[in-house]
């Protein structure tokens, strides 16, 4: 058997490679990592504009796509680089610049071109505590509205209330944060958070700063919403009045909130007309009572004992 | 010491060392594939080198033991010759028998020439038969006319299990030539 393979498979015809392969492979080599090049910068330069795009015009991504994005451009990145190792130190560099690139467009954001922030992200300057709320920044830049009290006050027998109307008078007493300036037409951007089943709001026009809600017991015909106008904040809480309605004005629909999440407030406010936005939908749409004032502070509201909430990025630009 | 074109390539990604690599090794790597594609494929050879020498060209930064960096080369040549031959749907190149038998009655040395290729034929399809390894090895040992060292070389085998491979893979020719009625002298 050895000996027929040998005469079989030996009288085969030799192959020989040409001599220009080592040409050959140098070129191709050189051509597929030059492609590979141009599709990376092609890549990394429809994201950086991308994202230069989105921080310059203050663009909101739907939530999808932030669940979307990791989960797809994590593995596709990793094929990348595992595709070409050669490339992992450039990969590195696009990610450090990525990363910046977070940082920089982070949720605590500078205003755009023509706006101004109320609210520094650091300090309460500018703004005028009313009523017991406790207002404090966050390390994050975020502004924390809640109360100071134990729950241990409301065990049975420990409770200071006579009755469930004085614990009414109590529970209702709102708090508020004003700005200390007065405004007459401007537009409003704020971002905020509440728990389930908060109920906050943000004031409009009311020269009394909230005087007659912050008493125990208030004054429920002279709230804030009812001398100027409330923009109502309301997560599951037991009111009619969904988020985005302006109080006693308008009703805004429900779907527009998302729940137990950030949301955003773009309001406009006009000598005779408030058009409220609610994360880019409008909401409410409406003309002014031209018995109310037309100038006053922003204020923002702690409802009742429970209400716990979160401002960040309020802008506001004079019109 | 100096530095070899590996060492040289994969700090500096110098493709003047690539070259040297390139020339350094595509001679094997072409035998290697030409023998898992068989005879009269050189042209598909050559294309399945130079994949391979892209292939290398683009993971060599991965490779976690360059000093295991040959039998790593071959490890790709021998899986992207296979790929080639399974994509290829690779068939034997045949002339029906009736075909044949029509050339050789046109004249006796076209007869000649016309049983000679159906014979080469016959033992090709045999050939085909054998598991990959097996047939592999007699293209490499019988026909690139490597040495048992060289051939363990290229399939990762020691000359022991070369050795015993060749045994056995000459036995399956054996059996398969004998079902075609294949006569062998010696």
């Amino acid at each position: 058997m050895d000996k027929f393979l040998k005469e079989t498979l030996g009288r085969e015809r030799k192959p020989k490679l040409s001599p220009a392969f080592s040409a050959r492979v140098m070129g191709a080599v050189r051509e597929a990592a030059a492609r590979r090049g141009r599709v990376w910068l092609r890549l990394y330069w429809i994201l950086a504009m991308t994202g230069a795009a989105a921080i310059l015009w203050r663009v909101e991504w739907p939530q999808w796509t932030a669940q979307m994005l990791p989960m797809v451009a994590a593995p596709v990145s990793f094929l990348l680089v595992l595709s070409d190792p050669n490339r992992l130190r450039r990969y590195l560099r696009i990610l450090t610049l990525a990363l910046i690139a977070t940082v920089l467009s982070a949720e605590i954001k500078a205003p755009p071109t023509g706006w101004r922030a109320l609210f520094d992200g650091k300090t309460l300057d500018g703004w005028q505590k009313r009523g017991d709320g406790q207002w404090t920044v966050t390390s994050d830049g975020a502004l924390a509205g809640q109360r100071v009290f134990s729950s241990y006050m409301l065990a049975p027998g420990k409770a200071p209330f006579k009755d469930e109307k004085e614990y009414r008078a109590w529970l209702n007493t709102q708090a508020w944060l004003y700005t200390v300036a007065e405004f007459g037409d401007f537009d409003l951007h704020v971002e905020f958070w509440t728990r389930t089943g908060g109920n906050s709001g943000i004031s409009l026009r009311d020269p009394t700063r909230g005087e007659h809600a912050i008493s125990t017991p208030a004054d429920f015909n002279r709230t804030p919403a009812k001398i100027g106008y409330e923009i109502q904040i309301n997560n599951r809480y037991p009111d009619p009045t969904p988020t985005g309605s302006v109080y006693t004005f308008t009703k805004a629909p429900k779907e527009a909130l998302r729940e137990d999440d950030w949301n955003t407030f773009d309001i406009e406010v006009r000598k005779e007309t408030i058009r409220v936005k609610l994360n880019g939908q409008t909401v409410s749409d409406m003309q002014c009572d031209p018995k109310r004032a037309v100038r006053g502070p922003i204020g923002l509201q702690l409802h009742d004992q429970f209400s716990v909430i979160l401002f960040r990025n309020i802008w506001i630009r004079e019109r | 010491m100096e530095e070899g074109p590996l060492e040289r390539f994969r700090s500096t990604g110098d493709p003047e060392a690539f070259r040297e690599l390139v020339e350094a090794y595509q001679g094997k790597v072409f035998r290697l594939v030409c023998s898992i594609l068989g005879p009269y494929r050189d042209t598909e050879a050559e294309d399945v080198a130079q994949e391979v020498f892209g292939q290398v060209f683009s993971q060599l930064a991965s490779l976690r033991q360059p000093e295991h960096f040959a039998s790593w080369l071959y490890r790709i040549a021998y899986n992207r010759a296979l790929d080639w031959r399974k994509q290829a749907r690779f068939r034997l190149p045949h002339t029906s028998p009736e075909a044949l038998k029509a050339i050789a009655a046109a004249g006796p040395p076209l007869a000649d020439e016309a049983e000679a290729a159906e014979r080469r034929r016959q033992i090709a399809q045999c050939l085909e038969a054998l598991p990959e390894t097996y047939r592999t090895l007699l293209y490499l040992y019988y026909w690139q006319e490597a040495s048992v060292e060289e051939a363990g070389e290229y399939l990762g085998l020691t000359p022991g299990t070369v050795k015993s491979y060749l045994m056995r893979s000459r036995q399956r020719m054996q059996r398969e030539l004998a079902k075609k009625g294949i006569g062998i002298d010696g």
